[in-house]
């Protein structure tokens, strides 16, 4: 039988394995939102028609999942226009931005993608979270979101325990956390009230 | 790499480290994570249920030879707005019926100042922020981009301080794990499950 200090451990250990790559992404960006370390490049602007096949609808939605599906366009959904005989969709993920702008009469569409270099991209994986999300993968992503935030509660709860259970040095550590726990929650409340 | 008692000694002292990075970015990984847990379960767009602003009206007299940039700065002077900042430029815009409309953010809300100009008035309608979004405002708040309210500022140095602890949690901590036991499958397992995941979705929205 396991001490609760070895599951503990185990606990802590493994979720920090399993986030880890996660928090120094999302900790890389932050720090890249906050002091611009990197310039990032450019999106890349590529243009292609397409056919729209007899069987596929003209209506904003499903047309976007077939495009998603068939002509490997990930993103939301996210603008809608119509004009006449043509349609205009914008598809937007943190890889790329896509201008679909549709001609339903010859049931043709033309696509105009930016794709984001690695930097860009990170960025906008930091602001992208939620679930029920339109592509599947913006849903996964969302879904890791969760489970990376989770993994962040175990890390800190598992972590205090197994501190105040071993490792506590009275004369820096209680200072560090309690000071640091009441200022940060003052600071909070401060910021709330004003 | 230090070798022997050193090394020992060098462990002992990171892991000491990483513990009091720990004790220290303890309130902001709550935040942090009180944030994701947030944006995880709030309904996209146009499905957020928002509660009706709460309106009211003052009187304002808007210099007839001011820009928008200049009138959106004289409004910003005199409402004194806790926590708001002034607009930049590109926030600066008019309405359908050519008013103009002002958004001052904040993480307690937002303000919406509608200038009527005509009736010599400031409409301001506040749409205040339940406590998730506003954990989420404040856990992307950086000292940088922070009005000068020093409760805020402190707290975005925290912020700051916790984004680089974290970055020094992650590191150190696999480090810890590959000089304690970096034979464990599970934990090889788990941390390339991980790293396979972020490759997968990386892959996938690219």
């Amino acid at each position: 039988m396991r001490s609760p200090y070895a599951l503990l451990r185990d606990l802590h250990l493994g979720a920090g394995l399993f986030a880890a790559v996660f928090v120094a992404a999302y900790a890389l960006s932050a720090a890249q939102m906050a002091y611009r370390v990197v310039r990032p490049a450019e999106p890349e602007v590529s243009s292609r028609v397409v056919a729209i096949p007899p069987g596929v609808g003209l209506e904003a939605r499903p047309l976007a999942r077939w495009l998603m599906r068939e002509h490997d366009l990930s993103g939301d959904l996210v603008e809608v226009g119509e004009r006449r005989a043509r349609t205009t969709l914008r598809i937007a993920g943190p890889g790329a931005v896509h201008r679909v702008e549709v001609d339903r009469g010859a049931r043709r569409a033309e696509i105009v993608s930016e794709r984001m270099g690695a930097v860009r991209m990170l960025l906008r994986l930091h602001e992208t979270g939620g679930l029920g999300r339109d592509h599947w993968a913006l849903d996964a992503w969302g879904g890791l979101l969760l489970a990376v935030s989770l993994a962040l509660l175990a890390l800190a709860g598992s972590g205090l325990t197994m501190w105040f259970l071993r490792h506590r040095r009275l004369r820096f550590g209680v200072p560090l956390f309690v000071g640091t726990l009441v200022a940060g929650l003052t600071l909070l409340t401060l910021v709330r009230l004003a | 790499m230090p070798a022997g008692s050193e090394r020992a000694r060098w462990i002992a002292l990171l892991r000491r480290c990483h513990i009091w990075t720990g004790l220290f970015a303890f309130t902001g990984l709550l935040v942090f994570a009180a944030a994701g847990l947030h944006v995880s379960f709030r309904p996209a767009g146009a499905r957020r249920a928002t509660a009706p602003p709460a309106v009211s009206e003052i009187a304002f007299r808007a210099d007839p030879a001011l820009s928008d940039e200049q009138l959106a700065d004289r409004v910003h002077a005199e409402l004194r707005l806790p926590l708001s900042q002034p607009l930049p430029a590109s926030a600066v815009r008019r309405d359908r019926d050519h008013r103009l409309r002002l958004d001052f953010r904040t993480p307690n809300g937002v303000h919406r100042v509608t200038v009527l100009e005509e009736e010599g008035k400031l409409r301001i309608e506040h749409r205040a922020n339940g406590l998730g979004e506003f954990l989420d405002l404040m856990h992307m708040r950086t000292f940088a981009r922070t009005p000068p309210h020093p409760a805020f500022r402190l707290w975005a140095a925290y912020v700051d301080l916790s984004i680089f602890a974290l970055l020094f949690l992650a590191l150190s901590g696999v480090w810890l794990w590959l000089e304690s036991r970096p034979g464990a499958r599970w934990a090889q397992g788990t941390l390339a499950l991980g790293g396979a995941l972020f490759a997968a979705v990386w892959w996938a929205l690219r």
